[in-house]
């Protein structure tokens, strides 16, 4: 017998041609069925918008509380950011209380919406009455389960724009001054978004940093301004959950009564 | 076979590899970002750049996958062996997939930030409590500077310099890789992937290489124990060799011999080991004359272990003897390039 044998240099045996052939069809099609397998296997990650495309303007009064929101006439409260993973604050701080025009681009998931900004050119003074601010009302003391996201990404810049995967960039987010916000899932269903500040109102982005992206608890109190709920922080930071609670993450969050007091009758904060 | 160095020694056959190489790379990575955005669309759409990092990174898992296995299966069937012939420039493309995965993957998450790029990747949060706690993208680091060291490496410019065991001890770190990936992986994306598509995978991919290579070890015939230094050995009948073909058997802890059987009559054994890139020589033939490597042809004569000039290449003889049916080995090899007699099989007709 005398099978015929490749070698590199030498004119390739026919019957070996046809094998290779077959093989290279062979995994080209596996290539063609990984490729639609994994792809079509991709997990929605939301609703969420980012228009880099078109700047949009809008009007209202700019507040610097810890964060820059942009209340408008409307009653909207629009957060501000800055292109990268950089927050506003440092361009908002000139025109803090007062009339303004913002330019930037949007960014919407469910009834949030946040505006990004280039530079300090993206703000500028406009005459007319700033819109009455409204009022801040305390709701209450919770303890919640969820997870603090960058509010940037999480709103619409990437899909998706939480959990594991995406931990390192939040945390970079976060030591950039973006907002945090405490993300949870209701007893209804719904997720609902909190910003979240320290016990005195402060900031808490680059606290939070390190702890971004875990499945954590949180008790503070809450408090609506506008359409917007706020969760001030009883302690420094958040707990990562254990055992149990782990374990069952994802399928009670906020199942507590208070919480789900709030997280229901808040549509506003729905995402 | 000394010749001189250049990127790519073009001939037909390497077109036609990396054009089907490359075609098939492009189709994966359409296929993957067409389904991906159709299924999930208006609102709903991912971004586009995180639908891009992962085409590339698992093309590039699929790519290292099919490398791992291309070895185990030429030594199972020898018609995979065109395969082989070029396995550097598949190595390299799936580098250069793997490289485009980690540059979006490194600019994407860590790009724009307060902190470099760098640095954010090895100061993602994170400890090693647990396998939620571990952060992943340092393994993924690790991985492509092992795959970028293995990439700068494959040419035979290097693998002469080198030697041809340091530079297969060093491209071995391609199993390095594959095992960081896979802690990559199972500590990154999988944690997210409720779809169980990731661990499936993975895990196709790990019992796939794992039990090729386990089938291609037990190829090699050994024969163990209680052997006394100076010793000659049984190592089975000539007739189980086919002409100009041979087996390759370990004696002891010795390297593994190619046994040789050609001319119809002459039994001739030399080490297994390529002076090239460490090809198994007992799974070649001997054309014209010479025993021919199976992965890129080098050739060495049966007779003392030379390369034909003008080539220089040497490898180990060993004594052989007939005894009967049955092949008798030396175990201890000579010097590279020593000339021995060849066995005759007695009474052959
Ligand atoms: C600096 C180096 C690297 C970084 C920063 C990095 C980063 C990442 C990130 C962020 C993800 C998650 C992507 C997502 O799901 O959105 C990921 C997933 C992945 N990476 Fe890497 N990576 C690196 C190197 C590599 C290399 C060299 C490979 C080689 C093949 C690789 C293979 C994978 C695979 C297979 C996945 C899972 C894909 C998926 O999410 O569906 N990575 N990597
Ligand atoms: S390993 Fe390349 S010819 Fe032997």
């Amino acid at each position: 017998m005398n099978r015929s044998f490749f070698v590199g240099y030498l004119p390739i045996p026919a019957d070996i041609r046809k094998f290779v052939i077959g093989i290279i069809v062979v995994l080209v099609i596996v290539a063609a069925a990984v490729a639609v397998t994994v792809g079509s296997n991709q997990q929605a990650a939301g609703t969420g918008n980012w228009n880099p495309t078109a700047q949009v303007t809008m009007t209202g009064r700019l507040v610097v509380d810890p964060y820059p929101i942009l209340y408008r006439e409307d009653g909207k409260s629009v957060v501000l950011v800055v292109q990268g993973k950089r927050s506003a604050d440092e361009y908002s701080m000139p025109h803090a209380g007062v009339n303004v025009e913002v330019t930037g681009y949007s960014i919407k998931r469910g009834n949030w919406s946040m505006l990004e900004i280039v530079d300090a050119e993206s703000i500028q003074p406009k005459k007319g009455t700033a819109p009455v601010l409204p009022a801040v009302e305390q709701l209450g003391k919770v303890s919640l389960q969820g997870e603090v996201v960058d509010s940037k990404c999480f709103l619409g810049v990437m899909k998706p724009g939480e959990g594991k995967v995406h931990r390192a960039c939040a945390a970079l987010c976060l030591l950039g001054g973006i907002p945090p916000m405490f993300v949870v899932k209701s007893a209804d269903g719904n997720r609902y978004g909190y910003v979240m500040t320290r016990k005195d109102g402060s900031h808490a982005s680059r606290m939070l940093a390190s702890m971004v992206a875990w499945p954590v608890s949180v008790s503070g109190m809450v408090e609506s301004r506008g359409d917007l709920l706020y969760l001030r922080m009883d302690s420094e930071g958040v707990t990562p959950l254990v055992g149990n609670d782990l374990l069952q993450f994802g399928d009670s969050l906020a199942a507590s009564a208070v919480a789900g007091e709030f997280c229901g009758v808040r549509r506003s904060a729905k995402i | 076979m000394s010749h001189d160095y250049v990127p790519v020694q073009w001939n037909r056959k390497k077109v036609i590899y990396d054009i089907s190489l490359w075609g098939g790379i492009a189709l994966y990575i359409a296929c993957f970002m067409i389904v991906s955005s159709i299924l999930l669309a208006g609102d709903e759409a991912l971004s586009p750049m995180i639908l891009l990092i992962r085409a590339f990174a698992t093309c590039a898992f699929l790519m290292l996958t099919i490398i791992l296995c291309i070895g185990p299966m030429a030594r199972l069937d020898e018609r995979f062996l065109p395969l082989l012939y070029n396995r550097r420039h598949f190595g390299v493309s799936m580098f250069v997939v793997a490289l485009t995965h980690a540059i979006l993957a490194t600019i994407w998450y860590h790009g724009f930030g307060v902190v470099s790029p760098i640095e954010s990747i090895f100061a993602s949060p994170g400890d090693l409590t647990s396998i939620s706690n571990i952060p992943f993208q340092p393994f993924g680091a690790g991985a492509l500077l092992v795959l970028l060291l293995l990439a700068s490496t494959s040419h035979d410019f290097w693998n002469a310099n080198l030697g041809p065991l340091l530079w297969k001890s060093l491209h071995m770190g391609v199993y390095l890789a594959y095992g960081l990936l896979i802690v990559h992986v199972a500590a990154g994306a999988m944690q997210e992937d409720n779809t169980g598509m990731l661990p499936l995978l993975v895990l196709g991919s790990v019992v796939l290489v794992g039990s090729l290579h386990l089938t291609a070890a037990l190829k090699v015939r050994s024969i163990d124990s209680g052997i006394a230094a100076g010793e000659w050995v049984d190592v089975g009948t000539w007739q189980e060799i086919e002409n100009d073909r041979a087996i390759v058997v370990t004696i002891g802890a010795a390297e593994r011999i190619a046994v040789y059987r050609y001319d119809e009559s002459r039994i001739a054994a030399v080490g297994n080991v390529c002076k090239h890139q460490a090809g198994p020589l007992g799974e070649g033939k001997v054309i014209d004359g010479c025993i021919t490597c199976p992965w890129h042809g080098f050739q060495y004569r049966p007779e003392d272990g030379c390369s034909p000039p003008p080539f220089t290449e040497k490898i180990p003889t060993y004594r052989a003897r007939v005894e009967g049916d049955r092949i008798l080995i030396h175990p201890t090899p000579l010097p590279d390039g020593t000339p021995r007699d060849v066995a005759m099989i007695g009474g052959y007709s």
